[in-house]
């Protein structure tokens, strides 16, 4: 990782750290809209963060942060959608601005679907939490998966759509129960 | 939850093949609550990485040891081929066909898909919503709840359901073939791809049958009433009750009504489409779309032309290709960002009386636009402007072939009048004497004037504008001020300095009408490149309107030239900016890139 240019203060740094730590959901959700793969999500997340605070200097402060480094994102996003291995390619250049606009109009409510997903999370069963561990924790794509549950690809495949979509719903009940639709 | 989740999974497994994507990406920009629930989802995808990356698996699943991972990140996948012509409609009832079971076996020619929108659906006594990527099948009675709900065929025909209405597909009838759609009332807006013969498309409301074999329409239904409206082609009538028939072209519309004569009458001007662009703007060198924004333009050449005996097979083969696949084509353009495709017309095939076109009256002119008017139409569904060129012989100078010009347009511009997607251009030649081109010029203006067409003329400079400037440029913009400038890429320092002087000396609306590698060898890859970015950044400075890459489907008769297309999605350079992705529109591959850097507005009237 670059170290960050010398010309930054203290103050800076802490200023930096405090704001992109409010920002930083936001900007890992939109990056995770159009970037599905974890380790190219995590390395853009990355270098995100360290353009942001190279550019800090130049941060207009009557600006809203996360919409300044929003900004900074997309154009991480469009100058290296190339190099991608899939993703961002499939979405058009207007498409990733919409996504940004609505990944900050919906950061609250993706607030508490986070907070909700981890109740969800410990409702799985035995199989499908082994299967989730696999695929988001060790990062196993399903055709490793596969051979380490006894199952086809495919299989593990429904069973990932299956289990999404029942943390999905359980993630709707939560938030409506809690009133944070 | 409406989003297409077998998409939405594909796509984050990585797993979506081109098709799927590009019934994702329609999906996503059809509506601002998909991208919400999209976002939702991915949400919950990396949600779930972050809440259990560095957690303790709940159980062992095996002894083997998990070596193997984050193997694939470094072993990339190819980047979809995008520019491929993908079959647009066809992925949507391969993506349909996977959701929804038939239960009556259908011709693929009428398997019909949900493109856009969203309908309750009565089926086998059953209701069950359908969204984007849901088949239909003969039987299905559709009620769209709100928006608007678009189906697709394979073929390209697209049908408008307006909110409200409520339509049915029609089971199949022995001894009839073809599309059948029924709407009880409502609204329905077509667009439909030319028929097979004996299989036209049928539209069946309480009083009427509409029979199509090719055409844009609209159709209204209420209870006893049926009112349509014909864009382009043509269009039968028939009513159930007495068996009167009438025929409607462009420009008309039928009111049924249940005791009167049906009646072909001509539609208010006022419901015809004028031309939506216009040139405006501060300092009046912008093309302005109907609701005032600026059209940027990116554009493509596209090869159409050859159809009938005079040309090559070769040409006729690869027109008849881009006419077939057309609508496949359209939206391929689309997804590539591309907002205009320029086609020539003309050459010998447009007035051979043995063109094959079914011309009649002494010539093949006829048949010519009206196939012309059909590929128009279709640009037109899908969001294309058609920058019309003439290209053939010596016309525009040539005293002696004026006339047949003329007789050319005389025809085309009243054809395509009810097109709001049309602009034409003016003098496509290179070597000319000034006042040759001037006279030219002022020649081809009057006469588009003369027809009545009141949009922007795009005048195409003398020596393509490459370093040539004359003060006849001047009083040229002062006859008309509907006027655009064009100037093509042969040596790009050329005409980067015309551009430059039109742009910011002149304030003049202009365009880089074409530009490529050349097959003559004098320029290649960079310096095309170069003119592109040059272009760019008089568009980013709002002192040019866009430029038009040659081109699409390049005619196999140039060797060594292949087709190329100016596209967004390598727009990395800078946030909101045109870009200037030049590649092969076949083979997706790009070149090496050449890095702008944004220049700061120049200020008007002043030469840099």
């Amino acid at each position: 990782m670059d170290t960050p240019p010398a010309s930054i203060s203290p103050a800076d740094q802490e200023r930096f750290t405090r704001l992109w730590t409010t920002a930083q959901p936001a900007i890992s959700n939109y990056i995770a809209a159009l970037v599905p793969d974890f380790h190219e999500g995590e390395d853009l997340l990355q270098n995100v963060a360290v353009v942001v605070l190279r550019k800090f200097a130049s941060y207009d402060r009557g600006q809203p942060f996360v919409a300044w480094a929003m900004g900074v994102a997309r154009f991480e996003i469009l100058a290296k959608r190339r190099t991608f291995a899939r993703s961002a390619v499939v979405i058009s250049s207007d498409l990733v601005e919409t996504i940004a606009e609505v990944a900050q109009e919906m950061q609250p409510e993706l607030d508490a679907r986070g907070r909700a997903l981890r109740e969800c999370i410990a409702t799985l069963g035995e199989r499908a939490g082994q299967v989730v561990h696999l695929r988001y924790a060790e990062a196993l794509e399903p055709r490793d998966i596969a051979p380490l549950v006894g199952l086809s690809a495919g299989a593990v495949r429904v069973m990932l759509t299956r289990i999404r979509a029942a943390l999905h719903a359980c993630i709707d009940r939560r938030s409506l129960a809690a009133g944070e639709t | 939850m409406t989003a297409p989740d077998p998409l939405i999974d594909a796509y984050l497994e990585g797993d979506l093949d081109d098709r799927q994507a590009l019934a994702l990406q329609t999906w996503l920009s059809a509506d601002r609550e998909h991208v919400r629930a999209f976002v939702r989802l991915t949400a919950l995808h990396s949600g779930l990485r972050r809440a259990l990356s560095g957690s303790a698996a709940p159980s062992a699943p095996s002894s083997r040891p998990i070596s193997a991972r984050r193997a694939r990140t470094s072993a990339r996948r190819a980047l979809p081929r995008w520019i491929v012509p993908a079959l647009a409609a066809g992925l949507m009832f391969a993506v349909g066909g996977v959701l929804l079971a038939r239960s009556t076996p259908v011709d693929s020619d009428e398997r019909v898909v949900v493109t856009a929108g969203a309908a309750v659906v009565e089926r086998n006594r059953s209701t069950v919503e359908v969204r984007v990527g849901d088949a239909l099948a003969p039987g299905d009675r559709l009620r769209v709840t709100e928006g608007e709900l678009m189906l697709a065929y394979i073929d390209g025909t697209v049908l408008s359901f307006a909110a409200g209405t409520q339509a049915h597909l029609p089971a199949a009838v022995a001894g009839t073939a073809g599309k059948r759609v029924g709407i009880d009332h409502g609204r329905l807006r077509a667009s439909v791809a030319r028929q097979p013969a004996g299989r036209p498309l049928v539209i069946v409301t309480a009083d009427v049958d509409l029979t199509v074999i090719g055409t844009e329409l609209s159709c209204t239904c209420s209870v006893g009433s049926t009112r349509l409206e014909v864009a382009s082609g043509r269009v039968r009538v028939g009513r159930h009750g007495d068996g009167q028939s009438v025929e409607a072209g462009a420009g008309d519309y039928v009111q049924a009504v249940p005791g009167q004569a049906l009646e072909v009458r001509v539609q208010p001007a006022a419901t015809v489409s004028a031309v939506a662009l216009r040139v405006g703007g501060p300092r009046h060198n912008r093309l302005l779309g109907a609701d005032g924004r600026r059209f940027v333009m990116k554009g493509v050449q596209v090869h159409v032309v050859p159809w009938g005996p005079s040309a090559s097979a070769a040409q006729r083969l690869l027109a008849e290709r881009a006419f077939a696949g057309r609508g496949a084509q359209f939206a391929a353009l689309r997804l590539a960002g591309i907002n205009t495709a320029r086609v020539f017309v003309g050459g010998e095939v447009a007035f051979a009386a043995d063109n094959g076109l079914g011309g009649g009256g002494g010539d093949g002119i006829a048949g010519y636009v009206q196939r012309l008017a059909t590929w128009v139409a279709d640009a037109r569904a899908a969001g294309i402007t058609v920058l019309i060129c003439y290209h053939g012989d010596d016309a525009w100078e040539n005293d002696a072939h004026w006339p047949r010009y003329q007789r050319l347009f005389a025809t085309l511009v009243p054809a395509l009048r009810p097109f709001d997607n049309v602009l034409y251009e003016l003098v496509n030649t290179y070597q000319m004497d000034d006042q040759a081109w001037m006279r030219a010029s002022l020649r081809s203006i009057a006469a588009f004037r003369a027809l009545d067409y009141r949009g922007p003329l795009v005048a195409g400079l003398n020596h393509y504008g490459n370093w040539w400037y004359s003060p006849l440029v001047d009083q040229l913009a002062r006859q008309d001020r509907q006027l655009v400038f064009s100037l093509h890429y042969y040596k790009w320092m050329g005409w980067d300095d015309t551009a430059t002087r039109l742009a910011h000396g002149a304030n003049y609306p202009v365009i880089l009408g074409e530009f490529g590698r050349d097959v003559r060898g004098d320029v290649g890859e960079t310096e095309a490149i170069a003119a592109a970015a040059a272009m760019r950044v008089l568009v980013m400075q709002d002192r040019a309107i866009g430029a038009v890459a040659n081109g699409w489907n390049v005619p196999p008769y140039l060797p060594g030239l292949r087709g190329n297309v100016m596209t967004d999605d390598e727009a990395g350079l800078m946030p909101n900016a045109w870009g200037v992705g030049y590649r092969d529109a076949f083979s997706g591959t790009l070149p090496d890139w050449i890095e702008v850097a944004p220049v700061a507005p120049t200020p008007p009237g002043v030469l840099p």
